[in-house]
């Protein structure tokens, strides 16, 4: 294990106070200028509506992108099981493929929610949306179950199957120490990632709800969902250790 | 201090590929080759485990090495 940095504590809390006047004094010029410039800010929020508006279908592109990229990787893998089988060399190599697979298709499936919210913008391309709706979810569905499946040739023992809403559970469960202590540090990343994302929001929410130019209720959206992951962390985390004492 | 394996010859020595291993530890074929790589630190429950496949002492099959000096 690497051992942390030791940094004096007197280093840490005079790191902490300039970053916090910093953003403070970010978030005051930023609020200032947005309030001076209201006009200005609110005809770009329009003109970026408008933007994402006229995108109409076409937002699904990125999404089927990434599902072309998936199913190459999983065809590639495929074609690397009957031999990762009995290769150890090549066993992390047609791992790793899968995972590069899943990788694409698991963000294909959050433009896929984006394009859906983004798609109906557009008067003229709803039922084109539709239609690529549909496309996009077979095709997403099917990918990750082929995925999953092809993963299970690899690790015989894995359970769950993609279409039960217990799949987490059953796969978490059927992990051994090792891919149950990556799954903890791919959780702390994405943990520690969101920890300075929701802040953000929440600040930039703030100025542009001064001029008007969002609703509140988007604060409170990003504020719940940001109290759902405070929450969820915390009370795991209490759990445990009401078990352990 | 990091800890080094036979896991490779024993397994080889008593010709059980790196699933069959796994099988036999509850781990999984991926585990085992990060084990015989040196890019997993086994809990003592594991490692037990392994050793106890192979009917050796646990520090036969792991052990520590000095670090080296940079």
């Amino acid at each position: 294990m690497r051992e942390a940095k030791k940094k004096s504590p007197a280093r840490i809390y005079v790191t902490f106070a300039i970053v916090i006047i910093i953003c403070g004094l970010i978030g005051g010029i930023v609020g200032v200028a947005a309030v001076s410039n209201e006009f200005s800010v609110r005809n770009l929020g329009e003109q970026f509506n408008l933007m994402l508006a006229s995108l109409g279908p076409w937002c699904y592109v990125p999404g089927f992108l990434l599902l072309v990229g998936a199913t190459w990787y999983y065809f590639r893998g495929k074609r690397m099981i009957p031999q990762a089988l009995e290769d150890d060399e090549l066993f992390p190599q047609a791992n790793l493929t899968f995972c590069r697979a899943m990788f694409l298709a698991n963000l294909a499936t959050v433009l896929m929610f984006l394009a859906m919210a983004l798609g109906y913008a557009a008067s003229w391309g709803v039922n084109l949306s539709w239609f690529l709706l549909i496309g996009h979810i077979i095709w997403m569905a099917a990918i990750q179950a082929r995925i999953i499946s092809a993963t299970k040739k690899l690790f015989p023992e894995k359970r769950g199957d993609i279409f039960d809403f217990k799949f987490q559970k059953d796969w978490y469960e059927s992990c051994d120490e090792a891919e149950r202590q990556q799954i903890a540090q791919c959780s702390y990343q994405a943990f520690k990632v969101m920890g300075l994302i929701f802040p953000g929001i929440m600040a930039i929410l703030s100025i542009l709800s001064v001029i008007d130019l969002v609703a509140p209720s988007y604060s409170l959206l990003v504020g719940g969902l940001w109290l759902v992951q405070q929450f969820v962390y915390n009370y795991t985390s209490l759990q445990m250790d009401k078990k352990r004492s | 201090m990091p800890l080094q394996n036979r896991l490779k010859a024993f397994r080889a020595a008593q010709g059980i590929n790196q699933q069959e291993l796994g099988t036999l530890v509850g781990a999984s074929r991926q585990t085992i080759s990060l084990i015989e790589r040196g890019d997993y630190n086994p809990s003592i429950t594991l490692a037990l485990r392994i050793a106890q496949v192979f009917h050796r002492p646990v520090d036969d099959v792991f052990y520590l090495t000095e670090e080296e000096s940079s």
